[in-house]
């Protein structure tokens, strides 16, 4: 009798724990199963949001580096006795839901890639855009210079126009069904800074997502 | 005895639980483990990069002076820690070995000259006589996609050396790395 008194507070005490448990733990605190995930595979929030995926982005990001690469040859342009200098451009984002932010910090990683080829870095040296580099130089090379005296400004060194191009990208978005449906378009090319001729184009990139 | 098992039982599912709560990632943002990281791979990516390569002691000196992270993220980087992670990568073992055997030097920022200078701790500091030649510098950015109590965030860190003469850019480098956390439906 006795043994079955304690067998029945034990049983008490321990389902009380695992209610306990189950009540505390079976809201799952913020973040609960969350952390690294691999960067060229989609997550659930990705594939619910109507806004293109990252992994799109990153592959796209990489067939244009690709593309690129390979067709360097093959564009009079870049292959002169000079070198070419490419220059971030402007990016004309149509998308009406996705942030230019990303599309750049994607367009930083076509640079990267490039900038690991050797037959790239042969031909073309990319250079910094004038409204980020000036201000470093003026900060750097000003000493004691007063910054408001005309002619005390050093600045980037020109570019010439009939060797630099800028590499400017081109963001669309098809949208059906209410949202459920957005095709995305994205592509880049390299415009002449002299002539505004398009020397170059990706193969358009599209992708279309279903929520 | 059964109640013993019970209570065991308990227990060990009470800690089970919590302590897999409290081991878990709360935020999307980066860990300091993910700037240790990312500062090693940086920096040896550095090491390892063609520029590098074509480099010895006896090349040209390289006067780089270091601007902290850019931060174009969602998140709320504090200007120490837009320092802290530039300062990581500098003083990553790779890039020490770097600044030895290629002629690299590393030359205080303008942000501290300025400071010393303003705080008089510096003698002459205002002078300026750092005379670098190149800018090491990163941008963090983010892409963001959520949907009710799911949240991933994609982080580029990119790291660039740039010649200050011509603007060119002579050694790019990007960090990812995706982060998910999850929430309650109705946070």
């Amino acid at each position: 009798m006795h043994a079955r008194s304690v067998a029945f507070v034990g049983g008490v005490i321990g389902c009380s724990l695992i209610s306990l448990v189950a009540l505390t733990g079976c809201q799952p605190p913020r973040g609960d199963g969350g952390g690294r995930a691999d960067p060229a595979g989609t997550t659930r929030a990705e594939r619910n949001d109507a806004r293109v995926t990252p992994a799109s982005l990153f592959e796209h990001s990489d067939a244009v580096a690709q593309q690129l690469a390979d067709d360097f040859k093959n564009v009079p342009q870049l292959n002169s006795d000079y070198r070419a200098t490419i220059v971030f451009g402007d990016i004309k984002n149509n998308t009406g839901i996705v942030s230019t932010t990303d599309f750049e910090a994607f367009r930083t990683r076509i640079r990267q890639r490039l900038m690991q080829s050797q037959n790239v870095l042969r031909n073309v040296r990319f250079v910094e855009m004038k409204q980020r580099i000036d201000p470093l130089i003026q900060r750097e090379t000003s000493k004691n210079s007063d910054l408001l005296q005309e002619g005390n400004r050093p600045e980037r060194k020109d570019l010439n126009p009939a060797y630099t191009y800028f590499l400017n990208g081109e963001m669309y978005r098809v949208e059906r069904g209410g949202g459920a449906t957005n095709l995305y378009m994205m592509g880049y090319n390299l415009v002449s800074m002299e002539t505004g001729e398009i020397i170059w184009e990706n193969i358009p990139y599209e992708v279309k997502q279903v929520r | 005895m059964r109640a013993v098992i019970f209570m065991l039982a308990g227990l060990l599912i009470a800690a089970f639980l919590t302590g897999c709560a409290n081991a878990s990632p709360r935020t999307t943002r980066l860990t300091t483990r993910d700037l240790d990281e990312m500062a090693t791979i940086v920096a040896l990516n550095l090491r390892n990069s063609e520029w590098m390569t074509t480099r010895n002691e006896q090349s040209e000196p390289v006067i780089i002076a270091m601007e902290k992270v850019e931060n174009l993220t969602d998140d709320i980087i504090p200007r120490g820690e837009q320092w802290a992670i530039m300062t990581k990568v500098r003083t990553n073992a790779n890039m020490v070995r770097v600044g030895r055997e290629k002629a690299i030097t590393f030359v205080m920022s303008k942000d501290a000259v300025l400071g010393a200078a303003e705080r008089g701790t510096m003698e002459g500091a205002e002078e300026n006589r750092r005379n670098p030649t190149h800018e090491m510098s990163a941008t963090m950015r983010n892409a963001t996609r959520s949907v009710k109590d799911a949240r991933t965030d994609v982080y580029l860190c990119e790291f660039r050396i740039t010649a200050l003469a011509t603007g060119e850019l002579k050694w790019l480098d990007t960090f990812e790395v995706k982060r998910q956390a999850f929430g309650l439906t109705f946070d």
